[in-house]
């Protein structure tokens, strides 16, 4: 047991150490690209998990979140001149607020009802900014370009530093994760997720809990938001409320494995590169067949590996700690 | 100007309630979420665009056929794809749909490429004035189709054999295994036939919709929210959702603003799940 | 077990695709690559692949050896760069912007493009041109017509198409000759559009003239361009009885709008359609029920009879392709002459000098398919100051040019007949 619990940290904390220095030999700008995207939906991979793989309540609308997110501090930058860093708190606080606000109704709705109110919320909110002129309409907010460097949020020369303040983000959330798993509130949210009625006969408030997760959630979903919307410089509702964009961080947790702090990662590190590389490679051609094979995969990921990646990993685990036993009965015969 | 409108929307719901009723059956049955649905609504449209170019049989005659090819089409998809998710975890099941509809859309993207096309000479077409109001033939004919079909689910699923076992599955699968219904080849069954709505809305559609490769992605998903409003697993939910969907598009979006429709649309949903939190007549588990 | 197999197959393939990548890059050497990045699927895929033809077509001109009076035609390659060839290099946005800011950054850094051309999706071009912009990389742009573009005081960024502005005062002034010559009044007008970065950009730019010119706007109508049914939309514009009904569409809802409009009778005096009416699907999808339409163009087969190179350049393309270029496959045309004659006077391949080439770009008309007087940079905003747009009207499922009147190959038919005919 020791064992595997001892190899299992070294590999993690091999992969923190290549997270952090492998991408510094990296100069392509689109590997780099490639790289930010992935920790970029790590991140809203973890935020869906919160609500998806603890409570159990299935999002298929983070774009609402991450629409508004975006929104807010960009709004904040070209109106008012408020730097983004600011502008990417008030994203969390605000987008946290709007989740718990929506949440209040939604909650009530289990299972598809809720995945579907979830799309309907994303798609509502997309209209809504659509033809808010205050917020310049279908036109979006363009950010002007500044001097790079970390004060402004922006970065022209290298995407790198992208790359390391999303690693930071990412970081900050597994770090929460962990605490939380450990804790009250942890153990409240997976009573919900397996059985809500006996949760509440336990004497849980569901709905109080429930709040709680989406607008933890929804408030890291808004402060990517404003990440994507720094990363590109630009917000439009078509773009960051798109509806790919809540399809793919579900996916991302489905293709991971959901409920453990792993799971989102391992999906977001392994979905998008491929997403990426086959347009690089075939998405010229215009046939389609890049997406063509996208599709595909997800299909066989759901038929084949419906517990995610993470399933694999406990497999190969449970796998390692039997033998490890069978050596030890070996050992002591 | 309203009765226009009212009769605009009537017409568009039976549409929608056309794909919708497939949808809500493979649900019922199965407890698949089909977002792959408009995307099978797609490929029969294609499938009555291509009989008509080389045989010449127009897309609503061609409508039976299309609906059994897409039966065929639907069994072949269970048994390769959705049957082996069925015991799988929720969100394994929301979306392997998914994947299929991405699947098949850049399929026809390959296969046809993107180019919009339109049945020629169709045998339904023009209009007629019925007192004040215009009415599209092929939308009358549409709308005809998907009450008859919707009939024909009615009488399918309580008066035959096979749809009352497959009711019963929906019931408690448990206790229709134990009764010796053969699940697997019924659920095949189910999702075929839910195709073949889709089919059959596919080969109406064809007769006045301009065909391209992303055409089935919006009947889809208002197609989805239709049924969860008339609450899954209700055929005739699905059909009371969707004309309900067709009057809020046509008269909301004239009230309110067009840019506001689909909002509206989505709203309605919102509304009517928080307060009836099954959807109008819907049952069973989540 | 099966498991394990299956992911070591998994890790092959993606090693595979990245080998790929990486024999692709290797190729790089002695031509001169421009990038062009356009929706290549999705919803407005057909109207990327109708672009990319006009792209293809004429780096082909450039390169190959062409009886042709055009720049580039008779010499094969760049003569400056001892006839140095040009290779495009095509990226997918997929229409979105993040995919499309990816896209242009993988051109310009993996592909060593030195230019970028396309994007036609004004809110893509956005994050498109950002990308080039922070790169230092010139981009030409040829077919996205948003004025917010050159707003922006970018430094590599130029455009030879004229902007919506400059359009919708065109639109209107067509209006104002046609009701001059027919001696009617046309005050109350409609403005229909698709409710995105480009439509709202449209209707912007028309409320901004309407005034000017003495219009009356009588609806001023939205709409999502994925609709599946506009009932609701025409009988707004129907009760709002306009003279003249101008509408900003993509190709689907083009369609749409135009079966709606007969299913429920609607016949304004003029109707005036841009963008996706010019798609060749269009016309193939509507057939007669497009006739008289007024579509905006930079463009029609007509110029032909004032210039003869036109018709020349349509044959190549017919014979290519085997259909007459479009509108939009000829708009896209023209930005690789524009790189290649900036590239040509640089004498090199150097971003910067041919940034600076760009400045001081002073094509003839001669050299240009469009009706353009030539192509002459803004020295600030970047804009084609020769840009002009034509409008043609859809007569027996032909595009003719209609106006300005100089130009016109036929006489326009006015008012729109009524869908009875």
């Amino acid at each position: 047991m020791k064992d595997v619990d001892r190899t299992t940290k070294i590999l993690l904390a091999c992969g923190v150490l290549a997270a952090t220095i492998i991408p510094l030999f990296i100069k392509a700008r689109f590997l780099q690209h490639i790289l930010v995207m992935v920790v970029l939906y790590a991140v809203l991979g973890e935020a869906w998990n919160i609500i998806g793989g603890y409570v159990g309540l299935v999002s298929i609308g983070q774009a609402a979140f991450f629409g508004v997110g975006s929104y807010v501090s960009s709004y904040l930058f070209v109106e008012y001149g408020v730097n983004p860093w600011i502008g990417f708190i008030a994203a969390g606080l605000i987008t946290a607020l709007f989740g718990f606000l929506v949440g209040l109704p939604v909650t009530r709705l289990r299972g598809r009802y809720f995945a579907i109110a979830t799309i309907a919320l994303g798609q509502v909110m997309k209209v809504l900014f659509e033809n808010w002129e205050r917020v310049g309409a279908a036109t979006g907010l363009m950010l002007p370009l500044g001097k790079e460097g970390l004060v402004n949020f922006q970065f022209h020369t290298s995407k790198l530093q992208y790359y390391y303040i999303g690693l930071v983000m990412l970081g900050i959330i597994i770090l929460f994760m962990r605490h939380m798993e450990k804790s009250r509130l942890g153990y409240y949210f997976k009573a919900i997720r397996e059985n809500e009625d006996v949760a509440s006969a336990m004497g849980i408030n569901r709905t109080a809990y429930k709040l709680i997760a989406i607008a933890i959630s929804a408030g890291i979903t808004g402060m990517c938001g404003t990440f994507l919307a720094q990363y590109s410089l630009y917000v439009e509702p078509e773009y960051m409320f798109n509806h790919n964009i809540s399809v793919t961080i579900a996916l991302i947790a489905v293709f991971g494995g959901t409920g453990n702090i792993l799971g989102p990662i391992l999906g977001s590190a392994i979905l998008l590169p491929i997403s990426e590389l086959t347009r690089a490679w075939m998405g010229s051609t215009g046939t389609g067949i890049d997406m063509m094979i996208y599709g595909a995969f997800i299909v066989l990921i759901c038929v084949y590996q419906p517990e995610g990646l993470m399933g694999v990993v406990r497999n190969i685990q449970a796998r390692t700690k039997a033998q490890v036993q069978q050596a030890r009965r070996g050992a002591n015969v | 100007m309203y009765l226009q409108l009212t009769v605009g929307g009537l017409l568009l719901g039976c549409i929608y309630g056309l794909v919708a009723m497939g949808l809500s059956l493979i649900y019922g049955v199965m407890g698949i979420v089909n977002f792959a649905h408009g995307a099978f609504v797609m490929v029969a449209m294609y499938a009555s665009f291509w009989l008509n170019r080389f045989i010449g049989i127009d897309p609503i005659l061609s409508s039976p056929l299309i609906a059994l090819l897409m039966f065929f089409f639907g069994v072949i998809v269970y048994h390769a794809v959705i049957g082996k998710v069925l015991e799988g975890p929720f969100l394994a099941r929301l979306l392997v749909t998914f994947g299929l509809s991405i699947f098949l859309i850049n399929c026809a993207q390959f296969l046809w490429s993107p180019d919009y096309r339109m049945v020629e000479n169709p045998i339904f077409r023009g209009i007629r004035m019925v007192g004040p109001v215009f009415i599209e033939v092929p939308k009358l004919m549409a709308s005809i189709g998907s009450l008859i079909v919707a009939g024909l689910i009615y009488w399918f699923v309580r008066k035959t054999k096979t749809g009352l076992a497959i009711q019963a599955i929906s019931l408690d699968r448990m206790a229709a295994s134990l009764m010796g219904i053969d699940i697997e080849r019924l659920n095949g069954y189910a999702f075929g036939l839910g195709c073949a709505c889709a089919g059959a809305a596919g080969a109406f559609l064809a007769e006045f919709y301009y065909i391209f490769p992303d055409v089935g992605t919006m009947f889809g998903l208002v197609a989805l929210v239709a049924v969860a409003l008339g609450g899954f697993g209700s055929t005739e939910g699905a059909l009371i959702g969707a004309i309900l969907i067709g009057i809020i598009e046509t008269v909301g979006g004239f009230m309110v603003g067009s840019e506001f429709k689909y909002a509206l649309v989505f709203l309605a949903y919102l509304v009517i799940v928080i307060v009836r939190p099954r959807g109008l007549l819907g049952w069973g588990a989540d | 077990m099966l498991r394990k197999n299956w992911l070591s197959r998994l890790l092959v393939a993606t090693a595979l695709v990245v080998l790929a990548l990486g024999s692709t890059i290797a190729l790089a050497a002695e031509t001169i690559k421009i990038g062009a990045v356009y929706p290549l699927t999705g919803a407005v895929a057909t109207t990327g692949a109708d672009c990319r033809t006009g792209v293809e077509l004429a780096v082909d001109i450039i390169n190959g050896v062409y009886d042709l009076d055009f720049p580039f035609a008779k010499s094969e390659g760049l003569p400056n760069l001892g006839g140095a060839k040009i290779e495009v290099v095509f990226g997918d946005t997929r229409g979105d912007p993040t995919q499309g800011m990816a896209e242009t950054e993988r051109l310009i850094t993996e592909e060593g493009v030195v230019a970028v051309i396309g994007g036609y999706q004004s809110g893509v071009v956005k994050t498109a041109s950002m990308a080039s912009e922070r790169l230092q990389i010139p981009y030409v742009l040829s077919d996205a017509t948003s004025p917010a573009l050159t707003e922006r005081g970018f430094e590599w960024f130029f455009r030879v198409i004229p902007h919506d502005g400059i359009q919708a005062k065109n639109a209107l002034e067509m209006v104002k000759d046609i009701e001059a010559k027919e001696g009617t009044k046309l005050s109350r007008i409609a403005i229909l559009w698709e409710n995105t970065e480009w439509g709202a950009n449209v209707a912007k730019a028309m409320r901004d003239w309407m005034d000017e010119y003495g219009f009356t706007m009588v609806a001023d109508v939205p709409y999502a361009y994925r609709a599946t049914d506009v009932t609701s939309e025409v009988l707004k514009l129907k009760s709002a009885n306009p003279d003249v009904v101008i509408h900003a569409s993509y190709v689907s809802d083009a369609i749409l709008f135009t079966q709606t409009f007969k299913a429920l009778d609607f016949s304004p005096k003029m109707l005036i359609g841009m963008a996706g009416y010019l798609d060749p699907s269009y016309l193939s999808t509507v057939g007669k029920d497009g006739e008289y339409f007024f579509v905006r163009a930079v463009y029609g087969l007509d110029l032909a009879a004032r210039k003869p190179i036109v018709a020349e350049i349509n044959e190549l393309y017919k014979q290519k392709y085997g259909r007459d270029m479009s509108p939009n496959a000829a708009r896209s045309f023209s930005a690789p002459f524009v790189v290649a004659d900036a590239i040509n006077r640089a004498g090199s391949a150097d971003p910067a000098a041919i940034r600076k080439a760009l400045l001081e770009t002073n094509m003839a008309a001669d050299d240009l398919i469009s009706p353009y007087e030539g192509v002459r940079f803004d020295p600030e905003t970047h804009d084609n100051v020769l840009g002009k747009s034509l409008y043609l009207q859809i007569q027996d499922g032909q595009f003719r040019v209609v106006w300005p009147f100089d130009l016109a190959a036929v006489p326009y038919v006015f008012p729109f007949p009524g869908w009875k005919k």
